[in-house]
């Protein structure tokens, strides 16, 4: 754990313009000291330094992923795998869980996720009587891969106390039989109103979950992550404790959910920017709309099929300009979800706002995943420098689920880098892992071919260079953290982060990307992650 | 393989074990990259961007003064002066308020604001009173502040917008000095400072930078590249700290001390703690004040006071309140520290400490005392067991001693910021200054640390004189520890980060009564050149 190391034989990517390829870096106690030929890095370390052959692998800055759940991602690694590719029917899923209760003990949850009953050979939701039948004593939960949809046995109706007589509640839908009986199928809310049956993690299980998150990140090449959301302040403790065991796997941006974090960091004087290179306070961060998959996400003109059915918001308009300009005010950076346009558009008005009553220079405020835009809302993203931060893998995962509610015209411009780089607009890429897999090189071929995992291609004219790709990967995550001065380029004084693929990827077909494995995840000149 | 600073020819005083000297050093961006002999280094460093030739004087890490008051500091370079070495006479004084009242306003308001005087070095020897002030203040309110920081001189102006008068009574924790008729003479001491205080116009954000800016700019010139920040209250406060970070324009590395009452709550709910933060500014222990000062005798003791009878001093809370604040701390995973001068309120914190620790064992606790001045054999036997820290301010010695000698009794005394007991017992002691309560002159620090003189030629504790060596170590790697930053910074070690201060002469080679004329020749900082002379 020197810090001290020595790539060289390799393709660099850069991404300082100003020298955008080299075959060596070198790194020293943690810092780049230099870049270029492998005679030139070489003489920039001591003698025997440890020294990686990249034998023509390409090597870029070390991945920054703009938003995900790590604690998220490390919970879902303890939950069942149901995915699609490895489960084709109702009876593979039913036997994760058999296997899970025969393991635990009675009366502790168990809970799946990654299902598509779409992809299933039934063409339907797991039933409670499917699930009552591999696990009477356990209360089941299985998720569906939107997030927004699960299947519940008796047991877990039971504890979240829904039943017959139970309606169902404002923004959810409780499936039901003939007979009035729940179906186990929850939706939106009353999925919500399950999940919160769960038991609280403790601080120790939030640091594995952690722990564990990030060495998945690490796998696939991601150095730097946002965490999409401190609500409590056991995560910040979590979060902390293994920053101080120098245990953090990878450097991460904490957003903080601003109704429960705002008041605490204003008492103290705390915000955006306050930590270290490992850990940093973030922006604070809202939910202006839901999501498209949920018919949620608030829209101009109603979802296809409805007259009427726009999404929701997640609170009245003037409130959240209300909290903008208080957490503006306050000298933070702000970071929204919005997914509809008409959310993005609510945004856009309370950046403006804030900004126009309290003028600061450069607040970089962001829009997560701003994923149904036009021309117009570009333009004004771009007048006000606010930093876009799109799921740059959704479509490889959702095309249907957004033509579905959307049609292909709306999603034209959807996570469309190309559109981005016309405006001039720094969009970071983001995964918003466990949503889907935290795989960068999805992310990589999405930007560069445009279309999704089955190869239907989502409007082709918005795609990137894989050079771009790639920038959206690195430079543009640093300077969505105010950290481009430190990270996202190869460039002597940056920090030595870097990632290395298992091959050139420049020599390959695109379709290709999502394909490839990454050799190594390298933070401060210390191997984090290596494949072999 | 290049270095961006070489120090060469020189006497390099390490603080580290295993490598204890050394001629040069080379730094590479922010960090000591080599530590050798001038051959050794020449050979590896190749041409380094700057070279320095020590020409044999003693380079040293920069120094750290752990408990400072940076703000208050900046604002006394901006308010009258009243320390003894200004001010001798209360005519003196009185013209310096007359000449104050005819400038404009300075960022106080109306506020006529004065800082450092000791009475006990005034021509009068008493302390000021209200109508001593009112003679040249008028009808501005006035505010002279004693060296201390714990009690305070107000005039009849300011005693009438606080409301204070013989009909009120003394606030917890505070006392309203009162004459013969029983009204108020225009001392309050400690909490009785406090309606006064709320009156003055706060500080600016801008402001307190601007007073950080100059407060760091007189650190360097001194060597001093690390301090604690003894008192974070207020949102302004931290926020001023952390834009300068945020700017780059932090003029030296600090760690905060979060007053309980003020920011514990805050702080757990958001769950941040002691260690939060970067090598620049870190979230330090949360730290209450237990009593007030020895000079101004309001440090808690078990004995009467020398010629004051029936006086021991003021507690701030009781034992359940102390108990219960430490508690709470502690719970939210917190270091822990509190002033406390004398033994009486040293002996309660202890307490509170141990009940925390016995509640909930924590191994590398590192709770501190700040000050820790009058100790006993009891109490370093108890800080010995329970691996308390003391963060002492041996210039206290020199500047104080002399007050100290007429309120406390020899034997008192013996044990008085005993540094020979602490590094006897392997009790971890750290330098500090306390600034602006006395000066931060880190010379004048090792001296009194040494030779225990005070500034009329008394010796306080005689037998507590430490060697330079000693001395040395409380004021860098010892402080360094203080913060928990010790693998990053203390010692000039390959890896840590370039915090260095050449000194003129080797302290080490010196008459210790003549430490004091050492100076600080140049200050790097995070391999930056800070200062240099």
């Amino acid at each position: 754990m020197s810090g001290d190391l020595l790539l060289v034989n390799g393709v660099i990517r850069t991404m300082d313009r100003g020298r955008p390829t080299a075959s060596a870096v070198a790194i020293r106690q943690g810092r780049i000291v230099a870049v270029g030929d492998d005679a030139e890095a070489r003489a920039a370390l001591p003698a025997g330094v440890e020294t990686i052959d990249l034998g023509g692998r390409t090597a870029t800055p070390g991945l920054n992923d703009a938003h995900a759940h790590p604690m998220g991602v490390g919970f879902a690694l303890l939950d069942l795998d149901l995915a699609p590719e490895r489960n084709a029917a109702i009876p593979d899923l039913l036997e994760h869980v058999r296997r899970a209760a025969a393991e635990r003990p009675r009366g502790t949850w168990i809970v799946g996720r990654g299902y598509d009953q779409a992809l299933l050979t039934e063409r339907r939701h797991p039933t409670r009587a499917d699930l009552d039948a591999v696990a009477p004593d356990h209360p089941v939960l299985l998720l569906r891969m939107c997030h927004h949809i699960g299947a519940a046995n008796s047991l877990a109706l039971a504890r979240a106390g829904i039943t017959a007589a139970t309606p169902d509640p404002d923004g959810g839908r409780i499936d039901r039989d003939p007979h009035g009986e729940p179906t186990g199928v929850v939706r939106e809310e009353a999925l919500t109103i399950v999940q919160e049956c769960l038991p609280e993690p403790s601080e120790d299980d939030l640091m594995a979950a952690i722990a564990a998150g990030g060495r998945d990140f690490l796998a696939n090449g991601v150095t730097s992550s946002v965490e999409a959301g401190i609500r409590e302040p056991k995560e910040l403790r979590a979060y902390q404790r293994l920053r101080e065991a120098d245990a953090l796997p990878i450097r991460t941006y904490l957003m903080m959910m601003l109704d429960e974090m705002l008041g605490a960091m204003t008492d103290l004087g705390i915000r955006t920017g306050f930590g270290d290179d490992r850990l940093r306070i973030g922006p604070a961060k809202l939910f202006s709309d839901g999501s498209i998959g949920g018919q949620t996400a608030r829209l101009r003109r109603p979802y296809v099929g409805s007259a009427d059915n726009v999404g929701l918001w997640m609170m009245d308009p003037a409130e959240l300009k209300a909290k903008v300009r208080r957490a503006h005010r306050a000298g933070f950076q702000v970071g929204i979800h919005a997914i509809g346009d008409a959310a993005v558009e609510l945004v856009l008005d309370a950046y403006a706002e804030a900004q126009t009553a309290d003028p600061r220079p450069n607040p970089r405020h962001r829009i997560e995943h701003c994923s149904i835009i036009d021309d117009g809302l570009l333009a004004r993203i771009a007048a006000l420098g606010v930093v876009p931060i799109p799921g740059t893998s959704f479509l490889r995962h959702f095309r249907d689920v957004y033509i579905e509610n959307l049609g292909e015209e709306r999603i034209a411009q959807s996570y469309g880098m190309r559109s981005f780089e016309r405006f001039g607009i720094v969009a970071a890429a983001s995964s918003d892992a466990p949503v889907v897999p935290t795989s960068a090189v999805a992310g990589l071929q999405t930007m560069v071919a445009r279309h999704d995992r089955f190869g239907r291609p989502v409007n082709p004219a918005e795609a990137v260079s894989l050079e771009d790709a790639l920038r959206a990967y690195t430079v543009n995550g640093a300077y969505a953290s105010f950290e481009e001065s430190i990270k996202g380029t190869l460039r002597p004084g940056m920090l030595g982060d870097v990632t290395v693929f298992e091959t050139d990827l420049f020599a390959l077909d695109p379709n290709d990307l999502a394909a490839v494995a990454v050799d190594y995840a390298i933070i401060a000149g210390d191997i984090a992650h290596a494949r072999v | 393989m290049p270095a961006d600073l070489l120090f060469t020819n020189g006497v390099v005083l390490t603080m580290d074990a295993r490598q204890p000297a050394a001629e040069a050093v080379a730094v590479v961006g922010d960090r000591i990259a080599r530590v050798g002999s001038h051959d050794d280094l020449a050979a590896e460093m190749g041409p380094a961007a700057r070279v320095v030739d020590l020409g044999g004087r003693a380079l040293i890490p920069g120094f750290n003064d752990n408990h400072t008051h940076p703000i208050f500091f900046g604002q006394s370079l901006r308010t009258i002066d009243a320390r003894p070495d200004a001010i001798a006479t209360l005519a003196e004084l009185q013209v310096a308020f007359r000449a104050a009242a005819a400038r404009p306003a300075n960022g106080s308001g109306d506020w006529l604001l004065a800082r450092g005087y000791d009475d006990s070095r005034l021509d009068i020897g008493r302390h000021p009173t209200r109508h001593d002030l009112d003679a040249a203040t008028g009808g501005r309110p006035a505010m002279l502040t004693r060296t201390c920081g714990h009690l305070a001189v107000v005039n009849s102006a300011a005693l009438s917008l606080a409301g204070i008068t013989a009909a009120t009574s003394d606030p917890s924790g505070g006392q309203i000095d009162r004459d013969a008729h029983g009204e108020p003479t225009g001392v309050l001491r400690e909490n009785a400072m406090n309606a006064i205080r709320a009156l003055l116009p706060p500080p600016t954000r801008s402001q307190i930078k601007a007073d950080l800016r100059a407060a760091g700019e007189r650190f360097l010139a001194y060597g001093i590249t690390s301090v604690g920040e003894a008192a974070i209250k207020t949102s302004d406060e931290l926020a001023a700290y952390q834009e300068l970070a945020a700017a780059g324009e932090l003029p030296m590395r600090v760690f905060t001390m979060m007053l309980i009452d003020d920011t514990l709550d805050a702080l757990a709910r958001l769950g941040m703690r002691t260690g939060f933060g970067d090598a620049w500014l870190r979230i330090g222990p949360a730290k209450l004040f237990q009593d007030g000062s020895g000079g101004g005798r309001t440090a808690a003791m078990f004995a009467d006071y020398r010629n004051d009878p029936g006086n021991r001093g003021i507690t701030i809370y009781d034992q359940p309140g102390l108990n219960e604040r430490f508690a709470r701390a502690h719970a939210a995973g917190f270091q822990l520290t509190a002033h406390a001068i004398g033994d009486r309120a040293i002996t309660m914190i202890l307490d509170a400490f141990e009940a925390a620790l016995t509640a909930a064992p924590k191994a590398d606790h590192r709770f501190r005392i700040e000050h820790c001045g009058l100790c006993t054999a009891e109490i370093l036997d108890r800080m010995a067991r329970l691996r308390i820290v003391a963060v002492p301010q041996p210039s206290f010695i020199y500047e104080l001693g002399d007050s100290y000698l007429k309120n406390f009794t020899e034997e008192q005394l013996a044990l008085s910021y005993p540094g020979r007991a602490w590094f006897d017992r392997d009790i971890v002691a750290i330098g500090s200054s306390d600034v602006p309560v006395v000066s931060c002159d880190p010379f004048v620090n090792l001296r009194s640390a040494v030779t225990r003189r005070t500034r009329d030629g008394q010796r306080m504790g005689p037998g507590q004189g430490v060697t330079i060596d000693e001395a040395l170590r409380m004021f860098t790697c010892n402080g360094a520890y203080g913060s928990f930053e010790e693998s990053i910074k203390g010692s000039i070690t390959p890896g840590k980060l370039a915090d260095l201060a050449v000194l003129s002469a080797d302290p080490r080679g010196i008459d210790p009564e003549q430490l004091h004329t050492l100076r600080a020749d140049m200050t790097v900082i995070g391999g930056r050149v800070a200062y240099e002379a």
